[in-house]
């Protein structure tokens, strides 16, 4: 036979029907397989994804950063930031200490620091601001200079800040001090070809944001401020200066900002190697200082088991893999902890919603041996080399966890734990659809099950869950407004209770009021259906907006999903322990969302909106499936 | 005195879900909302923007001619409608966008009446108008003033026609749409089928009258002609033409869109750009003959498979495209058994229609993704409506054999 006629052989249909009727039976082998086994599918991807979490903090994961951008060069230049200018920056914080020390009105500071940028011939000016919201009112001036290019039209700009509050709590003292310094420094060279723009919000986060509000023509409307008298180009880097104690001993980098924004990383490491190489200290991130835990002794408890209970502690529990996986997975969980509240670290935070990459250079309080010569040194360094730039930093460098100062995490490597409980829930939610399709009819007579296709109660399911969120914008309405300001001022949960208890049990039962069906479908697991198809939703696509955020509605997740419908009470009650109207109780609870309120109406953090449209919901969503009974 | 059915009631009350979903669109229209989204890449082309459509009347108004540059590229009869009888002034433009989206979901419910019989199951075109009307596929290019929604009314309206038997008017509309949407002339084809054979599906493969057919497409292509004259007439010369249908075959503009060409011919080396825009142009056409040939018995159906491929396929979509496909479904509710995977193309599009508007923030708003992340979503979206028309391929194919206990149907 030629090979022509062969392959011809291979496409034509045999002559009986054999072959079909065993790609029939392998068809139907292979759906009934992929049935049988779906459940263990998804609890295998909660179980791989769980396992996924607790390894992102090994070092295998993970590699040592690198600098992206050729540009940048960062430490390559000779600095002229010399004991001079550390005097210039004494003398200003002498006369801030005095402000300080007379109780200086907002108003009598800004007009200070506007006679001192003016006294160095930089163009500056004092903004008033007024943010109201249901929680309170707060007032405050600003005072800004902008220095423009000598060498460029002014198309872009480098924004050199401080608060007057530190991420502390603390004022901010030196970290003014030190933009007065700088301003006075850095306009004394020619080598700038971005337009360099000097703020001292007044405030913590709400002066930089009714800054950075007015100077992109957003008007939020709980906002009231004054118009900017001077302008300047497109901001692309922003570095805040905080520096509360009277000297440091680290460098700590806070760059987490609003609502899960973070910059792009190859600012962070270029303020990694300039900190570390120009400046000569040790760059942390946040406030962990870089050392490992000290070993632990045996405790009482565990004396007895002699010989083995010490060779667990010598070679486990105070083993160095451990200590260090300890040490990342600090340092992530406080990155993943900014980011998924939706809260910014520091004064950077606000500055991310407008593309602009920027960073808080916190100097960690100490006794020494660090003061305003290293701190300028390496602030002008990290300057310059962002004054390279000559177009914005690439975009795939925005997705990473930081485990430690000079390692991160790549997305490919961190983002499959949550992903894979998302691909869990769709697996059960396909699942729940497809049984929900078909009702088995057993005959004895035959000894057989028949199965029969049965309406599905969709539209009801959908019904539910969309209800559900509708009682959660009622109540977000209602936190939004002044009406519920009062409560979180109580100080005591016991006022608070009706509103507590209500929210935790009351909205489910909701369901209960549905009209008839005609159909006898069961509903409990078409809307445990529905809850695990919008998980699913939820969880992937979040998971490349704002990781964490899609992680902690994945641990969220696994309850839910595990919840067995028309389980009852028990259930029902457990799942209440898991909402967020808990936090009333107690003390710390009420203060987190009255800060909560603040910050969304101020800065537009996504906490309330979050917490009542999609924590909320899902919860009641969870135990409606343990309610109804069929 | 008349008694009230009580089934008319409930067809009275029903018509108060469209009415609503009509109001609502006004409404959106007239807020701030619009504005915001009218420039957005996956509701407005640069052949459906409402900016570009104004802009392009303001050059003409003020004796430019518009389509000397890059900026315009609608079609010389939607210049002159909206430089004469319709000013583009939020108010009338409001009312204009919802007019049409009442005439698509009505030129849908009359198409539905005349496939299905309405007595089985009155409520049922109603319901499917309303979820026309009610589809963010739909709904969101509407708001956007999106002059996508009005092609769709213009084919709805002709495909109403058609099952009407009334074959001028069709061919009429079928030629003004094919001003602002090209490919739909393809169209064409089942168009004429169905003033031929009717709108429901036949047992056997019906009689065709030739004569008849040639004068309809003779009919059509005297329109053609006319608005040909009609287009060089408004814009004083023939430059309308390379901008307007040139553009849609020679992709000059590569603003992002949900669309499979873009991102293609943004990477494409300049030397094979004439080749591949070939490729990609006539591509749609080998679907005309077998999907005519194969579906003579349910001409309807040709149109609906023929409309899925062009959504898919056009150099320029909108998310109204899609919409109107996924729309059409409902007119065959004689397949629902039969979809082969009916769970999987509907998780894909729940998918593309997150992940679209995600990846386009990420690129364009939040500037930390790039333009391949939204190709990627673009592709997740093609994959949902290419999945689409293969399962509704699979189910009109194998809803003809019909159902018999313990057999099954292993090839088609």
């Amino acid at each position: 036979m030629s090979p022509f006629l062969r392959v011809k052989q291979l496409f034509k249909p045999s002559p009986g029907n054999e072959k079909h009727v065993v790609r029939l039976q392998r068809q139907k082998r292979i759906y009934a397989t992929i049935g049988s086994i779906s459940p263990y599918l998804q609890i295998a991807c909660y179980v791989v994804g769980i396992l996924w979490i607790f390894a992102i903090p090994f070092a295998q994961l993970g590699r040592s950063t690198y600098v992206d951008e050729n540009a940048l060069q960062p430490g390559q230049v000779s600095t002229y930031w010399e004991w001079a200018e550390v005097h210039a920056a004494d003398r200003y914080l002498e006369a801030l200490e005095v402000l300080r020390d007379g109780n200086a009105s907002s108003q009598e500071r800004a007009g200070w620091l506007k006679e001192k940028f003016a006294d160095l011939g930089i163009p500056t000016d004092t903004q008033g601001y007024t943010f109201k919201t249901s929680v309170g009112e707060v007032h405050g001036v600003n005072a800004y200079a902008f220095h423009s290019s000598p060498r460029t039209s002014g198309a872009e700009a480098i924004v050199i800040a401080a608060s007057w509050t530190s991420l502390t709590g603390d004022p901010n003292l030196r970290g003014v001090a030190m933009v007065l310094a700088l301003a006075g420094f850095l306009t004394r060279y020619t080598h700038w070809a971005k337009d360099l723009v000097f703020v001292v919000s007044d405030g913590y986060q709400d002066g930089m944001q009714a800054f950075l509000s007015t100077y992109h023509g957003f008007n939020p409307n709980s906002l009231t401020a004054d118009p900017l008298t001077l302008d300047s180009g497109v901001i692309w880097t922003a570095v805040s200066i905080d520096y509360p104690g009277h000297s440091f001993s680290h460098l700590g980098l806070f760059f987490e900002g609003l609502n899960g924004r973070l910059p792009n990383q190859d600012l962070l490491v270029c303020a990694q190697i300039i900190g570390r190489w120009t400046g000569g200290v040790p760059v942390i991130l946040h406030n962990t200082v870089d050392e490992l835990r000290q070993d632990l002794r045996i405790p009482a408890w565990a004396q007895w088991t002699g010989a083995a209970g010490e060779w667990v502690w010598k070679e486990i529990v105070n083993r160095r893999a451990l200590k260090e996986w300890e040490y990342r997975a600090q340092n992530m969980a406080e990155q993943a902890a900014w980011m998924a509240t939706g809260r910014a670290s520091g004064v950077h935070g606000v500055f991310h919603q407008f593309r602009i990459d920027a960073i808080t250079l916190f100097a960690r309080p100490a006794l020494g041996p660090h003061g305003f010569h290293s701190l300028g040194k390496l602030t002008e360094s990290l300057l310059r080399t962002m004054n390279n730039l000559l177009e914005r930093l690439h975009a795939s460098f925005f997705f990473y966890l930081l485990s430690s100062p000079a390692s991160f995490l790549k997305i490919g490597s961190y983002l499959p734990c949550s992903v894979l409980i998302g691909i869990g829930c769709l697996i059960g939610g396909l699942r729940g659809y497809v049984n929900l399709g078909w009702e088995g009819w057993y005959s004895e007579k035959l000894d057989d099950t028949k199965w029969i296709k049965r309406p599905r109660r969709l539209i009801e399911g959908v019904g539910v869950v969309v209800a559900l969120v509708s009682v959660g914008a009622v109540v977000y309405a209602f936190a939004d407004s002044t009406l519920y300001a009062p409560p979180f001022a109580a100080k005591s949960a016991r006022p608070l209770m009706p509103v507590i208890l209500t929210l935790v049990l009351v909205p489910p039962f909701i369901v209960l009021s549905r009209p008839d069906s005609p159909t006898a479908a069961p509903l409990a697991p078409m809307v445990k259906t529905c809850l695990l198809f919008s998980l699913a939703l939820l969880i992937t696509p979040l998971s490349v907006l704002n990781f964490p955020l899609s992680l902690v509605l994945a641990v969220l997740a696994i309850p839910l999903s595990l919840v067995k419908p028309s389980s009852g009470m028990l259930p029902f009650m457990a799942l209440g322990l898991l909402n967020p109207a808990l936090f009333l109780l107690v003390q710390s609870g009420r203060d987190a969302i009255r800060e909560g309120v603040w910050d969304w109406q101020v800065l537009g953090a996504y906490g309330l909106p979050l917490a009542c449209l999609l924590w909320l919901p899902l919860i009641w969503v969870g135990q409606a499936v343990c309610l109804i009974q069929e | 005195m008349p008694i009230r059915l009580p089934g008319a009631l409930k067809g009275r009350s029903a018509l108060l879900i469209p009415a609503f979903l009509l109001l609502l669109r006004f409404g959106l229209i007239l807020s701030p909302l619009s504005p915001w989204l009218r420039d957005d890449h996956q509701l407005a082309s640069p052949l459906t923007s409402f900016t570009r459509l104004k802009e392009g009347v303001w050059l003409f108004q003020n004796g430019i001619d518009p389509y000397h540059g890059g900026v315009f590229r609608h079609s010389p009869l939607t210049l002159a409608l909206f430089s004469t009888v319709i000013p583009p002034i939020p108010l009338v433009s409001a009312f204009v966008w919802t007019a049409a989206d009442g005439i698509s979901a009505w030129s849908l419910l009359e198409i539905w009446r005349a496939r299905i019989s309405p007595k089985t199951d009155p409520a049922g075109g109603l319901m499917l108008a309303s979820l026309y009307l009610a589809n963010p596929y739909n709904f969101a290019p509407t708001i956007a003033l999106s002059t996508s929604s009005l092609d769709n009314s213009l084919l709805l309206l002709a495909l109403r026609f058609t099952v009407l038997q009334r074959a001028s008017p069709a061919v009429l509309l079928l030629a003004l749409l094919s001003f602002s949407s090209l490919p739909s002339v393809l169209l064409l084809a089942p168009l004429v089928m169905i003033i031929l054979s009717g709108s429901r599906s036949a047992t056997t493969i019906p009689e065709i009258d030739l004569k008849k057919a040639v004068r309809v497409v003779a009919e059509f292509a005297v329109y053609m002609a006319a608005f040909v004259g009609a287009s060089t007439f408004v814009a004083g010369s023939w430059g309308w033409v390379l901008q307007t249908w040139g553009a849609t075959v020679m992709l000059p503009d590569l603003t992002p869109n949900p669309g499979l060409w873009w991102y293609f011919f943004t990477e494409m080396f300049d030397h094979y750009r004439p080749f591949f825009l070939l490729t990609f142009s006539l591509h749609p056409l080998i679907y005309v003959a077998p999907i005519c040939l194969k579906f003579q018995h349910d001409p309807l159906f040709a149109f609906f498979l023929l409309q899925g491929i062009i959504s898919t396929f056009k150099s320029y979509p909108t998310l109204s495209d899609a919409g109107l496909y996924v729309s059409l479904i409902g007119l065959f509710p004689e397949l629902y058994p039969y979809f082969r995977h009916p769970l999987v193309t509907g998780l894909l599009h729940l998918h593309a229609a997150v992940l679209l508007p995600l990846f386009h923030y990420l690129w364009l708003d939040a500037g930390t993704g790039n333009a391949n992340f939204f190709y990627a979503s673009t592709l997740v979206f093609g994959l949902a409506n290419g999945a689409t028309i293969v399962d509704s391929l699979w189910a009109g194919l194998r809803s003809t054999i019909g159902e018999k206990e313990g057999w099954d149907v292993v090839q088609l």
